[in-house]
């Protein structure tokens, strides 16, 4: 099995969520869910000096992340019918409809938010990686459609050679719980995903 | 809570009805191993059996409008050893199973003696067991505010008292009640009880406090908490009437009615701590 996963640079991203939208649009999804979520980190403080001048610690920066097809996927871990799975091709983490309940306990267990229950179609949703397009060597959509190449997926031993770096940064989990196949370049503000310092700005855009 | 109202309802009743099922037998047993029921009694009590069996079916019911597409149910063995959601389900049914065997055998008037006492006995622990894996199925490393003891030992609680409750209901329809008090039936049956409103107020209050030290940069724990001391005020309330309810049928009352009174405010008392439980969930990320 080749790995895959995605590789998201904070330096470039400019939370514009057009990555979110195309997917949105490729996959017809309704309005009440996203299979990508941008999400905004921010926080600090103004400072007034003594002498008069003012400082600031104030930041914000965006994470653009939709599943990441962890090695140790907690969804896949706790869902009762073995719907959700591994694809023992491309390690990417796929629903099985025919199987699904939609108990939504892989939407419960999950701490990327990832899969939604969609009642309407009766299963758990989520992204596969765009699987579809990917085999016929294309690119994931996201991917395409971000303009300041923020987004990159491919073998992920391969991403994390060419980009070094981890999924460490806040308001994702530690990488700890389910070992994300997620490469992220910091940018000068991001911060440990152990964080404390901010707060999830757009919570009820991506919640 | 109105979020959890909304979307949990099902899974609240799942399992409010389950423990209250599961426990009914703890009853049962103990009244059989501690008194000789006249042979009235004993008949009725046999055919009463099918009560647990009714709720617990009530409980699966409910569950089903939980899911998206129940007809896909029989896949959730699949996850047996690995999805705690599949152990607890069939822990369910393996209890469900061996309570429908007691029933059916009772009914033919064959069980009776020391293999009725076992067989009871047998059922309470399989009940009991049930409860257990319920409160496992949300031990999920990645949910922070569910991932402790605290929420398996509440529902032990809930089939204590609750189902503590509907047994009682059940020895005192048969006509054993008068009986069965004269033994060491009452005198367990208080321990029994008050063990089910510790654990229940006890564990429900604890987790509380669990949760109101959480903070995270999607949820503040306090905040989330502080929202539900009302709902967790009135469940208290409805359980420590239930366990009054209890004591008085175990004490004095005769009559099923106070007893039967204890089981709807025990619904009650669970419904309302399990919303709120529901609502308490938060992530270790997003
Ligand atoms: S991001 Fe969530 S849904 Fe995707 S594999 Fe990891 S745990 Fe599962
Ligand atoms: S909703 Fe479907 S994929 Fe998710 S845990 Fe339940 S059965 Fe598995």
């Amino acid at each position: 099995m080749t790995q895959h996963g995605f590789y998201y640079d904070a330096t470039r991203c400019t939370g514009c969520k057009t990555c979110q939208l195309a997917c949105s649009d490729r996959y017809d999804l309704p309005t009440s869910y996203f299979y990508r979520h941008v999400f905004e980190y921010s926080g600090g403080d103004w400072k007034t000096e003594a002498d008069g001048t003012v400082t600031t610690d104030a930041f914000v920066y965006h994470t653009s992340v939709s599943c990441n097809h962890c090695d140790d996927a907690t969804c896949v871990k706790v869902c009762p019918t073995g719907a959700m799975h591994k694809d023992g091709e491309t390690g990417i983490v796929e629903v099985d409809s025919n199987k699904c309940i939609g108990c939504g306990y892989c939407v419960m267990s999950c701490p990327y938010n990832a899969p939604t229950v969609d009642r309407d179609k009766g299963h758990s949703v989520k992204c596969d990686g765009c699987h579809a397009r990917v085999s016929e060597g294309k690119k994931p959509i996201c991917v395409e459609a971000c303009s300041t190449r923020a987004l990159e997926f491919g073998p992920i031993e391969e991403l994390r050679k060419e980009y070094k770096g981890d999924a460490d940064v806040a308001p994702l989990p530690s990488p700890e719980y389910t070992k994300p196949n997620l490469v992220i370049k910091k940018c000068v503000r991001s911060k440990a995903s152990d964080d404390k310092s901010g707060t999830l700005s757009n919570r009820w855009e991506v919640m | 809570m109105e979020h959890a109202i909304a979307t949990e309802l099902p899974l609240a009743l799942f399992t409010t009805l389950a423990p209250i099922s599961a426990g009914a037998f703890i009853a049962i047993a103990i009244a059989l191993f501690a008194t000789e029921l006249s042979e009235k009694a004993s008949k009725l009590l046999d055919k009463l059996s099918f009560v647990p069996l009714v709720v617990l079916a009530a409980a699966f019911i409910a569950a089903f409008f939980h899911l998206s597409t129940p007809l896909n149910a029989i896949n959730v063995f699949g996850g047996l050893g690995r999805s705690p959601l599949s152990n607890e389900i069939l822990a369910g049914i393996v209890f469900g199973v061996i309570l429908l065997a007691y029933c059916v055998i009772a009914l033919t008037g064959k069980l009776n003696g020391a293999v009725k006492k076992a067989f009871a006995a047998v059922v309470a622990v399989a009940g009991l067991a049930f409860a257990y894996f319920i409160g496992m199925a949300y031990a999920i490393p990645t949910i922070v505010s569910w991932n402790t003891p605290l929420i398996p030992l509440s529902i032990i609680g809930f089939t204590l008292l609750g189902g503590g409750l509907l047994g009682t209901v059940m020895i005192a329809t048969a006509g054993g009640m008068a009986e069965a008090r004269k033994t060491s039936f009452k005198a367990v049956m208080l321990i029994v009880a008050v063990l089910g409103i510790a654990l229940s107020i006890g564990s429900v209050w604890a987790h509380y406090v669990m949760v109101s030290g959480i903070e995270t940069a999607v949820v503040s724990g306090s905040a989330l908490a502080s929202g539900l001391v009302v709902y967790l005020a009135a469940s208290t309330a409805c359980a420590v009437l239930a366990f009054a309810c209890q004591c008085a049928a175990l004490l004095k009352v005769d009559s099923p009615a106070v007893a039967f009174v204890g089981v709807v405010l025990m619904i009650a008392a669970i419904v309302i701590a399990r919303l709120a439980f529901y609502a308490m969930q938060i992530s270790v990320g997003l």
